[in-house]
């Protein structure tokens, strides 16, 4: 372990690039961010007319680059959108390998799919099937890039986003590759919203973090991107660094399949091991980026583990501005923690009235604060708890 | 340091086991004959799709066959290409038929891609890195790549790589829109089944190395990517099988090219044509089947190509001795 240890390198990021129900681009998304602004919206692709939850984050398509082909799905739209954004920022880098995270990929193919074989019309059915492969997406963007890395794509449930750039980050760390493309993307789709409609943890109101009366979360989409490299390596190359990714910790609490484990174990192992990884104390967070999905059981599971570990240290859950992105929502959430360690300032927990728990919460409005480091959880069905540590040098 | 394969298993309607595979493998015309496949029966899984059935039942086998149980430093890497879409397509099917509210909550959980992963860990209490990909065959060499990187750097100390498929009506109609598949289109009859591997650094079982891989830009980059990819697993080593494992047209082609250009008189098994086509299973099956062979001992090596059908191509090597040092 010790010989592991000297070998290991710090990674950097040097670009992101993000799409959002709060915007496209760095601007927007920071202004968005430092001014609350409620990103949620009445669901219009599909029928929602009886649902418990009419609402979600959703993103501008008038604003995403065109799509290349009519092939393309609209998650190839976002992921293009935010590779354009990120390469502007850092035009030379040319990435090794590629961590992508998602959870249902290009799912409304696969929706218009079966409705066309239903009805026996079989136009364009080749093109649905092959745009709803879940690594369909970014292999459409890269390709549109003239890009072709080796690519993994990592599909746990909705801690996928923070898992993508956690094993990024290890797979920098380790030596074995000095830049990485890694992200998370996802789009609202009829049949994942049925689903969380079907669980009965969708909120028929606003989604209240934290708050004691929380009634649920909402869905959201998007699509964010970052580039890895080796922080010393980049360093001596004068490129401009955005923060550190300084740990990484992940942890199965094998409880429920969509329950968390209720003493938030799952959570509790997540960060203790981002903070062993990142050598930091808990007492040296600034903020943490909760999951903070609205439901009674993640917030109160996520608030017993943040309050033994870390019960001085602000937190807020980004979900209520824009809804819950699934597999991208870890990686979109990192983002606003750039905007947070560049800009100074704590994002907001919106909707909040009053809390269950003894939790510092950044109720509805952001707040500037001295912040180097921070904390970015991402909680999933299957008992996935990820955690990634970050800080700005 | 090398990457051992310490346990293998298959688990599908053709074959249970790894006896029975080689069995299948060398009596192709007794394939169909075969009782129903009997899985793993655990009360977490009662409601559990079929996937998570087959991806629990090929884990054990694994283990059993390595003689190792897991432990808290046990990683498990899932790999599936269309995941539970049994689940799935039940769960839209209530939707089509009732309205977005009307959903059944039963099918719901069980289409997550990492479903199955979680039965595992939670059936062996491994409580750390686990992970699920989604990909074809190209995938199985990163999810090898990742867990060596894994090992190597302390986080787990072996780590079990298990693939799993199953198949629903839907897929095959997908699939046949795709032109791809048995008959006409060259390629095998799906196939649900699991493969699992157990890999470390204890020096038993033959060591592996997997390709990274690359990405492909347009069709026509296939054969010379794929071409160099099997040259630099092979690297300085030539292996004394290839298992194939395209699914048909360009693919498939391109194997056969690239293959002959480099071992001309090498012999070469495409085991989905007694197995049938089960994607990332296949692949990860491939592996099982190499292993499988090299431990009858009449081969010393065995190379598996995969050119995945998503823009994605790897390789894998296998050595019974050591491996060289050059390599990917």
């Amino acid at each position: 372990m010790t010989s592991s240890l000297l070998l290991q390198r710090r990674v950097a990021i040097t670009a992101c690039g993000c799409v959002s129900p709060l915007g496209i681009g760095w601007q927007a998304t920071r202004n968005a961010l430092l001014c609350g602004d409620d990103c949620v919206s009445l669901v219009t692709s599909f029928d929602t007319a009886q649902c418990q939850c009419k609402m979600a984050g959703q993103v501008n398509d008038e604003q995403l680059q065109p799509a290349s082909s009519r092939r393309w799905h609209r998650c190839s739209r976002m992921l293009r959108t935010a590779l354009e954004e990120a390469r502007r920022a850092r035009p030379n880098f040319h990435p090794e390998i590629c961590f992508m995270a998602t959870t249902s990929g290009g799912m409304s193919f696969g929706e218009a799919f079966f409705h066309r074989r239903r009805s026996r019309n079989s136009s364009q059915s080749a093109m649905h099937i092959a745009g709803y492969m879940p690594m369909q997406p970014i292999q459409d963007a890269l390709i549109s890039l003239d890009w072709a890395p080796p690519c993994r794509i990592i599909s746990n449930a909705c801690a996928s986003g923070t898992n993508a750039l956690g094993l990024a980050f290890l797979a920098v760390r380790s030596g074995r590759y000095r830049s990485v493309l890694c992200g998370g993307y996802d789009a609202i789709s009829q049949l994942v919203f049925a689903g969380f409609e079907s669980l009965k943890v969708m909120t028929p109101e606003k989604c209240r973090p934290f708050d004691a009366l929380r009634t649920g979360l909402i869905l959201g989409e998007g699509a964010a991107v970052f580039f890895l490299e080796d922080l010393e390596e980049v360093l001596r190359r004068g490129i401009p660094i955005l923060a550190e990714i300084a740990g990484y910790g992940t942890a199965s609490d094998n409880h429920h399949l969509t329950q968390p484990h209720p003493s938030g174990l799952g959570v509790r192992l997540a960060v203790e091991r981002a903070l062993a990884s990142a050598h930091f104390t808990p007492q040296s967070i600034d903020y943490i980026n909760a999951h903070g999905t609205a439901t009674l059981q993640n917030d109160l599971s996520e608030a017993q583990a943040l309050l033994a570990l870390l019960p001085e240290t602000p937190v807020s859950s980004t979900k209520a501005m824009m809804g819950h992105a699934l597999g991208a929502a870890g990686a979109i959430e990192a983002a606003f923690c750039l905007h947070a360690l560049n800009g100074n300032f704590l994002p907001p927990n919106l909707n909040f009235r009053q809390g269950d728990t003894p939790l510092r919460v950044v109720a509805n409005t952001s707040r500037p604060a001295k912040i180097r480091r921070i904390l970015s959880n991402s909680f999933g069905f299957g008992g996935a708890n990820a955690c990634l540590a970050l800080q700005s040098l | 340091m090398s990457l051992h394969v310490q346990g293998i298993a298959w688990v599908s309607p053709i074959a249970r086991g790894i006896d029975n595979l080689i069995a299948v493998l060398h009596q192709p015309t007794k394939s169909m004959d075969k009782p129903p496949l009997t899985l793993t029966k655990q009360l977490r899984l009662r409601r559990s799709g079929r996937i998570s059935q087959l991806a629990l039942t090929a884990v054990m086998d694994a283990l059993v066959d390595a003689n190792k149980e897991p432990t808290a430093q046990t990683a498990l890497i899932f790999l599936s290409t269309h995941g539970g879409i049994c689940h799935t397509i039940r769960f839209f099917e209530s939707v089509t038929a009732g309205g977005t509210h009307a959903g059944s909550p039963i099918f719901f959980p069980e289409t997550v891609y990492n479903a199955p992963p979680s039965y595992i860990a939670a059936h062996f209490g491994i409580n750390g890195m686990v992970t699920s990909f989604v990909g074809d065959s190209a995938a199985v060499g990163g999810a090898i790549c990742t867990a060596e990187e894994w090992i190597s750097t302390g986080l787990c100390d072996q780590c079990i790589i298990v693939s799993a498929e199953e198949i629903h009506p839907l897929l095959q109609d997908a699939y046949h829109c795709l032109r791809l598949g048995p008959g006409r289109f060259g390629g095998a009859p799906l196939s649900e089944a699991a493969a699992a591997i157990l890999l470390s650094y204890e020096l038993k079982g033959s060591a592996i190395r997997a390709h990274p891989g690359a990405g492909i830009k347009k069709r026509s980059n296939l054969l010379p990517v794929l071409f160099r990819i099997l040259k630099e697993t092979a690297a300085s080593d030539v292996p004394d099988m290839i298992l194939t494992s395209a699914l048909g047209r360009e693919a498939q082609t391109a194997e056969r090219t690239a293959v002959a250009e480099l071992w001309p008189h090498i012999n070469t098994l495409y085991a989905k044509a007694r197995l049938g086509e089960s994607f990332a299973a296949s692949s990860l099956g491939a592996i099982v089947i190499g292993e499988a062979l090299l431990r009858l001992g009449n081969m010393h090596s065995v190379l598996i190509s995969l050119p995945g059908g998503n823009g994605q191509v790897s390789a894998v090597f296998l050595n019974s001795g050591n491996l060289s040092k050059e390599g990917p």
